[in-house]
């Protein structure tokens, strides 16, 4: 796997963990190949998204084709409702969401770890999107956000999952983005044009 | 036996708990349930309770309802010993807010069962061993990204020292992972729900 303008290190086809450096506007192309590696066959997505995941789940499926089952964590401070179904239109196995308070990394970690599992004995390969570190980095110090990710990168490795992480390197500086990096196995870096 | 036992994070050394309670009977029963695990010390109050804890102390097991000194106020001035310890409160009644600004680490609601105790210090274990692994591991991690970020990349590859760092990181990663897998086998999230 190689993408045009970023900087590989490690090795990314072997990768279950991956860091995505790139700005928001810069790391949608990276994020859609990473989530299309199964290929032709549906893989099944768990999304820790901002946004709406309904028009991130068009996006989605109409970027990569089919999707097996997806499952968005969608962190917002609001007690707005995210609908717990949707996208039926979608070619889309099922797709569910829950909303989780972005400064509830226990809530954030069991809702993935509940889904990996779930998804575990499956024949589709579950791949993760997590969008992204830079906002939960707003509400948590580095060092509780390492810990965070420690777990979490554990649960993806141990269910043969693939996950990639998004961070935005113009945002926090070299040691943050180096001490997080020590926990994947490769990262990606976008380059300027 | 926790699930952790016999895995490399488990400690093997025998830790201590100290056991608060001013009712006789229910400080013994808590000691012999413990006993066959831990090494168990008592106290009937508050005040006898600071003057037996030292740093071999691993877990206080506090009655929140003594004469003299209560479960709270012990609680804090435990914490301002700064002694690396867990503190597991056992009330008779359901906590109230007061509780929020108590600063200990678990609650029991009485009666409580041999097991539910025995569950309960493996639980504090677990976490106060991944703590103190935790902090080398994210001590490690910083000294290496300071590394990677000041020095050349092909000279920290030719480093003795470097290299060391970087085993270190490894091999205190593949603990904690054996910890964090121990732990969701269990149920998926439990490592999540007692290690953040």
């Amino acid at each position: 796997m190689s993408f045009e303008n970023a900087a590989v290190r490690g090795d990314l086809d072997a990768a279950s963990n991956v860091l995505v450096l790139a700005d928001a506007f810069d790391s949608g192309a990276v994020c859609e190949d990473l989530l299309a590696e199964g290929g032709s066959d549906r893989v099944n997505v768990l999304a820790v998204v901002t946004r709406d995941p309904d028009r991130h789940a068009r996006n989605l499926v109409e970027r990569t084709g089919p999707v097996g089952n997806l499952h968005y964590v969608v962190l917002t401070e609001l007690q707005q409702s995210v609908p717990e179904t949707f996208g039926e239109d979608l070619d889309v196995s099922r797709a569910t969401a829950a909303a989780v308070d972005p400064r509830d990394l226990t809530g954030i970690g069991i809702e993935a770890s509940k889904r990996l599992a779930e998804w575990a004995p499956l024949d589709a390969r579950t791949v993760v999107c997590f969008d992204s570190l830079t906002t939960l980095l707003q509400y948590v110090d580095v060092k509780t956000l390492f810990r965070f990710l420690n777990l979490l990168t554990q649960r993806v490795r141990s269910v043969d999952a693939r996950a990639h992480y998004h961070l935005d390197p113009d945002v926090h500086d070299g040691r943050t983005v180096s001490t997080l990096s020590q926990l994947v196995d490769a990262v990606v870096e976008i380059q300027d044009a | 036996m926790s699930d952790w036992a016999g895995s490399s994070i488990a400690g093997n050394e025998r830790r201590t708990v100290l056991v608060v309670d001013d009712d006789r009977e229910v400080r013994e029963f808590y000691g012999d349930a413990l006993a066959e695990r831990y090494a168990v010390r008592l106290a009937a109050d508050g005040a006898e309770a600071l003057d037996r804890l030292d740093e071999s102390v691993g877990v206080v097991l506090l009655d929140r309802r003594m004469p003299g000194p209560g479960g709270y106020d012990v609680v804090a001035a435990i914490r301002d010993r700064d002694v690396d310890v867990c503190v597991v409160l056992v009330t008779a009644v359901p906590v109230d807010l007061d509780v929020v600004d108590v600063e200990c680490d678990d609650y029991l609601t009485k009666p409580v069962s041999a097991e539910t105790l025995r569950d309960a210090v493996d639980r504090m274990l677990d976490r106060s061993r991944y703590d103190e692994r935790f902090r080398e591991y994210f001590a490690v991690a910083s000294k290496k990204a300071t590394l990677e970020t000041t020095r050349d990349t092909a000279a920290l590859g030719e480093d003795d020292r470097y290299a060391r760092l970087e085993r270190r990181f490894r091999e205190l990663g593949e603990q904690l992972d054996e910890a964090v897998h121990a732990l969701e086998r269990r149920r998926p999230g439990t490592a999540f729900r007692e290690l953040l």
